[in-house]
């Protein structure tokens, strides 16, 4: 079942990151996406910090699926044992950023362990299941789909920058006006359709 | 360390309880959910074939090949619709799109047109990939030359769900590669 | 607490939608249509019962040290089962649910009530405050629903209301309109219950 191409690859990527945008189109990874952005770089640290858990999650699950959940046949287990590996992941992740960058770690705050309930996480490693890709198609699409998710909450942080010294309506302010920004977004988004 | 082995025990104590009502469950529906799924795979076959009166499946078939075969081709089930004798064939195959596997059956008359194809499962993007349903790009297949291999420049691509698509084509392609090989006459 | 405080409290005070704004990847996603947002309001309330139950039930069995991982089991097994149930009885739904009905064990509603309600409190309390919760939670999904659905197609749970010659306005179906149905609706909620937190 390994499709392997350069070129495959390559529509893999565009796909996730632009045309099916991870969280513009696709809708995973919501709650980070509103809640952490306020800025950029904050934003862009979280983005890193996803990225690695994604990558790892995605190899750790093919791995779990092939040899333990396809074998023994109880693939029902499967969200169970995914859910597991990607809580462990993360308190990895956290005890990492904490010794090597406190600065990130302290602004980062409550939004490092919440990476375990972001549906992008999961929401990845079951699709890369669904998808029958093989484990090096896997990895492209967790990183094409790290980079979309980067990319979405980078821009709407830097959109939302600018947002705090407008002039925005009593009861719009704070939530509404970001998810109706996030609607623009994706709308501009959906632009992309005609590239893959 | 023994706090841990001790934490790390009642873990998997609660997972292992855990495992075992799901197992018992899904015991429970796993048979429901495949007799739906036959019932929705024939009223494709009489859709495609109207005379049908019997259908044979897999090993029924009198073809000389194995489950490996079958599975390395991404061929789930070859049907043989009947009238009396074999009047179609249809070919249960999939192909990896954006949302996961793409199943589609393709239905194949014994002269070798395909006169049909119809997507079981997908779970591609809405809007997007799922267009894949439209009875416009189905119809495209309608007609094609089974004896030959499939030529993908003429079937139209979808914008936006190029990933989707192209596992349809895969899918159908398996199918007339199968048909080729091992049943046509 | 009054059992009817509790109750009341996922309506309006703490709508898990409208004020905490927990559980947005399903809500976003799934309200193409009314049905769809009631389906995925009920299955996730089914398993906001079940596993403030059964947490509410094991509570002084766990060890604190490890108790996110166990809540974690319980809500994946009850959602493990919500799905295979789906599957056998409610296919339609089942189908466009999709990828969203796994996700159902992220969805912060469930482990947060879980963590700061049915760890801490008895099993009667816990399960009206799953039912306080999950209805609120499903209330949302529906109105949000029956927005973009009714403005995407004209009708609502497949009813059409506004006649034949309404112009569809596809892109409240798509992904934009979700944010921007969710985003109107939210500041109507602020409006209306004079609330704004962020």
């Amino acid at each position: 079942m390994a499709d392997i191409s350069l070129a495959g690859f390559f529509t893999i990527l565009i796909s996730a990151i632009l045309v099916n945008n991870f969280v513009l189109a696709r809708f995973l990874g919501i709650c980070p996406f509103i809640g952490v952005s306020k800025q950029v770089e904050t934003s862009f640290g979280m983005g890193m910090a996803v990225t690695f858990v994604m990558a790892m999650a995605s190899i750790i699950t093919f791995v779990i699926q092939k040899y333990i959940l396809d074998y023994f046949g109880i693939e029902y287990m499967q969200t169970i044992m995914f859910i597991l590996v990607i809580a462990s992941l993360v308190q990895l992740v956290e005890m990492i950023i904490q010794k090597v960058s406190p600065a990130l770690y302290k602004s980062l705050g409550v939004f490092l362990p919440l990476i375990t309930t972001n549906c992008a996480v999961l929401g990845l490693t079951i699709l890369n299941i669904d998808a029958g890709y093989g484990i090096i198609n896997t990895l492209v699409h967790a990183i094409g789909a790290a980079i979309g998710f980067t990319l979405a909450i980078v821009l709407f942080a830097a959109i939302r920058e600018r947002l705090e010294t407008a002039n925005v309506p009593e009861a719009f302010k704070g939530f509404p006006i970001a998810l109706i920004t996030a609607g623009l977004m994706s709308l501009a988004f959906m632009g992309f359709a005609g590239l893959a | 360390m023994k706090e841990t082995i001790k934490l790390g025990l009642i873990l998997c104590f609660i997972t292992l309880i855990a495992g075992l009502i799901l197992g018992f469950v899904n015991a429970m529906t796993e048979p429901i959910i495949q007799e739906r799924r036959l019932g929705e795979t024939y009223e494709v076959i009489e859709k495609f074939f109207p005379e049908t009166q019997d259908v044979l499946v897999n090993d029924d078939l009198d073809i000389d090949i194995n489950i490996s075969d079958l599975e390395e081709n991404n061929i789930i089930n070859i049907y043989a619709s009947l009238d009396g004798d074999i009047i179609g064939y249809l070919i249960h195959s999939s192909a990896s799109g954006y949302g996961g596997a793409v199943e589609v059956l393709t239905g194949i008359s014994l002269e070798g047109e395909v006169v049909g194809i119809d997507i079981l499962t997908h779970t591609e993007t809405s809007g997007l990939g799922d267009r894949i349903e439209e009875e416009s790009y189905k119809d495209q297949y309608k007609g094609i030359d089974a004896t030959n291999s499939l030529d993908k420049d003429q079937i139209d691509n979808i914008s936006g769900a190029t990933v989707s698509a192209r596992a349809v084509e895969q899918s159908v392609d398996r199918a007339i590669e199968f048909f080729i090989k091992h049943l046509k006459k | 607490m009054k059992l009817s405080t509790i109750f009341k409290n996922g309506f309006v005070k703490e709508n898990p939608v409208f004020v905490q704004f927990l559980g947005m990847c399903p809500v976003l996603a799934v309200t193409t249509s009314a049905e769809n947002g009631l389906g995925m309001g009920l299955a996730s309330t089914a398993v906001l019962l079940g596993s403030n139950l059964v947490i509410s039930l094991i509570k002084s069995f766990i060890p604190n040290k490890i108790r996110i991982p166990c809540y974690i089991v319980v809500i994946a097994t009850f959602v493990t089962l919500v799905g295979m149930i789906m599957e056998a009885f409610l296919d339609g739904l089942h189908a466009e649910l999709g990828l969203f009905i796994p996700l159902i064990v992220v969805n912060c509603l469930i482990l947060g009530r879980a963590e700061s309600f049915a760890s801490k409190n008895s099993t009667l309390d816990s399960l009206v405050d799953g039912i306080s919760m999950g209805l609120g939670f499903t209330a949302a999904l529906v109105i949000l629903g029956m927005t973009r659905e009714l403005l995407g197609t004209g009708s609502v749970f497949g009813i059409n209301l506004l006649g034949e010659n309404y112009p569809h306005a596809g892109i409240m179906v798509a992904p934009p309109g979700a944010f921007l149905a969710l985003g109107v609706l939210t500041a109507a909620f602020n409006k209306i219950f004079k609330k704004n937190k962020i």
